[in-house]
């Protein structure tokens, strides 16, 4: 806990400092397919942490964290228990309409790098988590 | 396992406070938390500015290592150009002070530097600027001491206050009297006849002799001492210039 904890707020720093792209809802969806304690409690709180250092209209970040995840936990047969193609699938689209919606970035340069990052996270954590991989997320 | 009722509750707890944030109502709670999000993020975006540039550093390290080298040079010299700034300033101004001293067209200044002072006044510029020995020493109108040796860059330069010092001297009211000086920085007007008058804050002048120019200022009188058996009586001078503060100087080279 303290550990993914402390992942997503780096995520949160380095979203709201260095670069302009979702690297905190990556790693929430990327936590939540392979691990699921408390990540709602996470998600909640890295989107309010996020949504201060972002200056954004506090809970914006947050419902939208929370909606993934409810989302993802509603359709976890076909997303955590199916094929890799889901979960890149779900990550790829929640990411590019993150990205649309908060940095108004939809170009195919962008796409692109969402597309490599997700896919290599995933595999990486697929291999880092195989076990985590089989106590799927539900709702 | 994610609760469902929890994951609700979060959402309902968000949207809250996405309104209450909405109509900011949120704010005194955001402002204080402000402080502390400025003092994460300036060392943090610091640091990015540090490795965004770290390429361009390691690649050009070796036209850095010359700029870092021309920069040292370029302080170095800029030091020493504020100093000479400085220096020149100080001239200047004492220039301009000695321009306006009523002394005779004939008469030609040697502008020396200050490089030590002990007991005496040691100076820079000596018998190739044309200072010989004996010349006398001034600060504007005011008397400094007289030059008593030289060497070809420097000079050395009794002051009024010597033990050795001795100069005739007058004043304002006419009064005669002998310049000495005594150890501990004091200035004497000895062999003052008892008939002549003296008063304190009278000021006392050179006289003119001894190749020595005349009105150069000595000082002002702060005490008198009158013993009615001696054959003179003396006053004690509070001279006007402090030579230990003085920088720069002028030689009277020739009269």
């Amino acid at each position: 806990m303290k550990g993914l904890a402390l992942i997503l707020f780096l995520c949160v720093l380095v979203e709201s400092i260095w670069i302009s792209f979702p690297i905190t809802l990556l790693f929430i969806v990327l936590i939540s397919i392979f691990r699921n304690d408390y990540i709602d409690l996470l998600a909640f709180l890295a989107g309010v942490i996020l949504d201060l250092m972002t200056l954004r209209t506090l809970g914006v970040d947050s419902i939208f964290f929370l909606l993934l995840i409810y989302i993802g936990g509603r359709y976890r047969e076909k997303i955590y228990e199916g094929a890799f193609i889901y979960r890149f699938l779900f990550l790829l689209i929640t990411l590019v309409i993150y990205n649309w919606l908060f940095y108004k970035s939809f170009n195919p340069f962008s796409v692109l790098i969402i597309i490599i990052l997700s896919t290599v996270l995933l595999l990486c954590f697929e291999k880092i988590f195989p076990e985590k991989n089989k106590r799927r997320l539900a709702v | 396992m994610v609760k469902l009722k929890r994951i609700y509750i979060l959402i309902i707890v968000s949207i809250v406070i996405l309104i209450l944030d909405n109509f900011h109502i949120l704010n005194f709670i955001k402002s204080p938390i402000d402080n502390l999000i400025i003092s994460i993020k300036k060392p943090i975006f610091a640091s990015k500015t540090f490795l965004m540039d770290s390429p361009k550093i390691i690649s050009s390290y070796s036209q850095i290592e010359k700029l870092i080298q021309e920069n040292e040079n370029l302080v170095k010299n800029l030091t020493e150009l504020q100093f000479m700034k400085n220096k020149l300033q100080e001239e200047n101004a004492k220039l301009r002070i000695q321009l306006e001293a009523p002394f005779p067209s004939s008469f030609k200044f040697v502008p020396a530097q200050v490089i030590s002072l002990a007991r005496f006044l040691e100076i820079e510029g000596g018998i190739n600027q044309g200072i010989k020995k004996g010349q006398i020493v001034v600060d504007g109108i005011t008397l400094i001491g007289r030059v008593i040796e030289t060497t070809p860059k420097r000079s050395k330069v009794m002051l009024l206050e010597d033990p050795d010092f001795r100069i005739f001297a007058v004043t304002n009211r006419g009064t005669r009297g002998e310049i000495a000086g005594q150890s501990g920085g004091i200035v004497l007007l000895t062999k003052v006849l008892q008939k002549d008058p003296l008063f304190l804050n009278d000021e006392v002048i050179t006289t003119g002799e001894e190749f020595v120019p005349s009105n150069l200022i000595i000082g002002k009188i702060s005490f008198i001492n009158q013993e009615e058996t001696a054959s003179y009586k003396q006053a004690k001078i509070a001279p006007l210039v402090n030579s230990a503060n003085a920088k720069i100087v002028f030689v009277i080279t020739s009269l």
